[in-house]
């Protein structure tokens, strides 16, 4: 009589483990090592520049923690968007920024 | 708690879903895609913000630039013994760095010209590149590149050297001393490291001015302070700390709009609908099976267990499908169509292999906008039907 | 056994337009009756039915059944009463045709949640006496007329209740089927059940092991 609610339940734990398993996988494999950690924190250091090597065709995507405005217009006036990056990418909001928040200053 | 499901009515809710076979397929298919998209957006940006913050402590503790009419500006070098002079300045260094556009290829490269090349350099070089030639760095100019730069440079017949335009119009070769690690891809693909006075020819750069200026700090309470301070000596300059670079990074993605804006009103829309279609309330048919239910001996608490069962089932079977899906895609096939938003269309390929972050909050916020949602648009209705008298479905 | 006392059902429409159903209408039966309710359809006879079930409360008057008040239930135990008491045969049966012989007829027998030996023991027993047995796993909609009569008449029948309720039992049925109906009615009035059956098939009006004829006429009873 209970046979299908029986499978039923093998199904969902077989889907539950199946993702715990694939958790635990990825984990192990395809999370930064600590020796990947190093390195990635190496090159930063020697290059001193913020951003990921992704959207190389704006610098103000590429380097947007850097940019200011008018590097979007750059290349010309028109180009405002280079889709789809500055559609995922949010301007880092530094554009404007003029000084530093002066904390406690004495 | 387990004998007190239950199991009767489990297996009748199973039945019930088989009974309506398309239609519980074709809900849990399109769930379970909603599910995937989401999620899979989900880990993209939860992998890109946490690769970018392991390695913002690593980023210049401050960095000035020149804003001239809104735009950045070379800024001038001997600025630097001013900013030496300040209490608890350590370092001051002037920075080369920049973009060569790549007019073959179409693509653009991020130059940084690095002083002290050789001695200071090469213990941190050694880990980080590989196929490093130590000779040819020390004879003639060369230069470390990205793995992406390198495959471009090949495709386009540069193996071993490279010809930079200068802005004059003439030559200069640089040789191909080394390529980074292929770990460090995405901080380093599209990257070309070379001495500082080769980056200044290739950018038409005076020997007096720089890209920007970086300022190390002996303690890092006091940037805030010292960054003011430099703001207070040059008006003319955006000085940026390493605090302002971690706000960025954390606003990298804007989630009321752009890709997110529309993935949410999308699925909103979708599910809506999918809602809307369940609570308008039940078919005649569906009344008058929990007419004859109820007239058979079933309370209104049993149907609308039944009920739960069945709306549980679909919704949490597609929302675990569709969160397994999602990991393959993202983290096992680097997201084939979804990357392109993320990556962009330049020639410059990175890879997209991004660092698995197990981020529970994002599996329970997807689990807590479907299931009980998709749950509760089930019952309702339900719970109306079963409450009214159902003496009409004797009939 | 079953009184129903001055029983007035109102049915509100909407704002303006009501429905008198019953019209303080006084019944006995007493146990092992086999009574037929007779009427055309919309006098109200299938509101006496579902009054007796507890389906639906009276909008005035009392239904007392074996001494208990049932007027006044609330949902769980109304419908726990129909459980252990009643057994519907629907106009039409109201089988779930997708589902197999033995899944529609434990159909009363889920929401007690038994032991799985004693669901079997109850379902061998009731499949047995209506001759469905050798059906049991097929499913319904592959049967013929009289089989899925025997199988609604088995799912009224599994939980062994005092009360049968018929409504309509013969409205879509062959002569020969109605026939098999009535024998089938016959046995169980010979195990002392207390049987309403609501109709307008003349085929009941002359029975001889009918108790009473009740007709029912725009709410009222017919003297």
């Amino acid at each position: 009589m209970n046979k299908k609610s029986h499978f039923l339940i093998y199904f969902i734990l077989f889907l539950s483990s199946t993702l715990i398993a694939q958790i635990l996988y990825l984990n192990s494999v395809k999370s930064n090592t600590n020796e990947q950690l190093k390195k990635k924190n190496q090159f930063v250091k020697l290059v001193g520049l913020p951003d990921l090597a992704i959207c190389t065709e704006a610098s103000y995507i590429r380097h947007r923690s850097l940019s200011d405005l008018s590097s979007i217009y750059k290349d010309d006036s028109i180009l405002r968007e280079y889709f789809p990056s500055s559609y995922a990418y949010n301007h880092s909001g530094l554009y404007n920024k003029i000084s530093s928040k002066v904390v406690n200053v004495k | 708690m387990l004998s007190k499901i239950n199991l009767y009515l489990v297996q009748y809710a199973i039945g019930s879903i088989l009974r309506a076979k398309y239609k519980s397929l074709f809900i849990t298919i399109i769930f379970t895609f909603l599910t995937f998209l989401l999620t899979s957006i989900f880990f993209i940006s939860n992998s890109i913000k946490y690769e970018l913050n392991s390695t913002v402590e690593s980023l210049p503790q401050i960095i000035v630039q020149k804003i001239k009419a809104g735009r950045q500006y070379d800024i001038e070098v001997n600025n630097i013994e001013q900013i030496l002079e300040l209490n608890g300045v350590v370092d001051a260094v002037a920075r080369v760095w920049g973009y060569y556009y790549f007019e073959n290829a179409g693509v653009n490269f991020s130059i940084v010209g690095l002083n002290q090349y050789e001695t200071q350099y090469k213990k941190s070089f050694t880990n980080i590149v590989e196929k490093f030639n130590l000779d040819k760095l020390s004879k003639n100019p060369s230069m470390v590149v990205g793995q992406g730069v390198y495959k471009v440079l090949n495709d386009n017949y540069y193996t071993k050297y490279f010809n930079f335009i200068k802005p004059d119009g003439t030559f200069k070769q640089v040789d191909i001393a080394g390529i980074f690690d292929s770990n460090i891809q995405l901080e380093s693909n599209d990257v070309i490291v070379l001495q500082q006075d080769i980056a200044r020819q290739i950018m038409g750069m005076r020997e007096d001015m720089a890209t920007d200026i970086v300022v190390k700090v002996a303690n890092p309470k006091e940037i805030l302070m010292i960054a003011s301070k430099i703001k207070l000596m040059f008006p003319d300059t955006r000085v940026i700390t390493n605090e302002d670079l971690k706000v960025s990074y954390d606003n990298i993605f804007d989630y009321k709009s752009g890709i997110f804006l529309a993935l949410f009103i999308i699925s909103l829309f979708t599910f809506f609908i999918i809602i809307y279609d369940k609570s308008s309330g039940l078919s005649s048919e569906e009344k008058r099976e929990i007419g004859i239910l109820k007239a058979v001996g079933w309370t209104v608490d049993d149907i609308l267990k039944e009920k739960f069962y069945e709306a549980f089932i679909i919704s949490f079977i597609a929302y675990l499908l569709g969160v397994i899906l999602a990991f393959t895609f993202v983290y096992i096939f680097q997201a084939p169509i979804l990357r392109d938003i993320f990556v962009g269309y330049s020639q410059l390929k990175t890879t997209f292999e991004l660092p698995f972050i197990f981020d529970i909050q994002t599996l329970f916020l997807v689990f807590f906008l479907s299931v009980p949602i998709y749950i509760a648009a089930t019952i309702i209705p339900s719970w109306k039907s079963a409450t009214i008298e159902t003496d009409e479905a004797i009939r | 056994m079953i009184k129903l006392k001055n029983i007035t059902k109102i049915y509100q429409m909407n704002k303006n337009d009501k429905v008198i159903a019953l019209n303080n209408i006084n019944l006995h039966f007493k146990e092992g009756e086999l009574i037929v309710l007779k009427g055309s359809s919309g006098s109200g006879k299938s509101t006496i039915l579902s009054l007796i079930a507890a389906l639906s409360k009276p909008t005035s008057g009392e239904v007392i059944v074996d001494e208990k008040r049932i007027s006044k239930l609330p949902d769980n135990f109304a419908a726990l009463y129909r459980r252990e008491n009643i057994g519907f045969v629907f106009q039409k049966y109201n089988l779930i045709p997708t589902l197999s012989v033995k899944d529609n007829i434990i159909q009363p027998l889920i929401p007690a949640n038994p032991p799985e030996d004693e669901l079997k023991v109850k379902l061998d027993n009731v499949m047995k006496r209506f001759s469905i047995e050798h059906k049991k796993d097929l499913i319904v909609r592959n049967l013929s007329g009289g089989e899925q009569q025997r199988v609604a008449i088995a799912r009224a029948h599994i939980n062994n209740p005092k009360i049968i309720i018929a409504d309509e039992p013969t409205a879509n049925l062959d002569e020969k089927l109605s026939l098999d109906f009535i024998k089938i009615l016959k046995q169980l009035k010979e195990s002392n059940k207390t049987i309403i059956v609501a109709t307008h098939d003349p085929l009941f009006f002359d029975l001889d092991f009918v108790d009473k004829v009740i007709e029912i006429y725009n709410g009222n009873i017919v003297e």
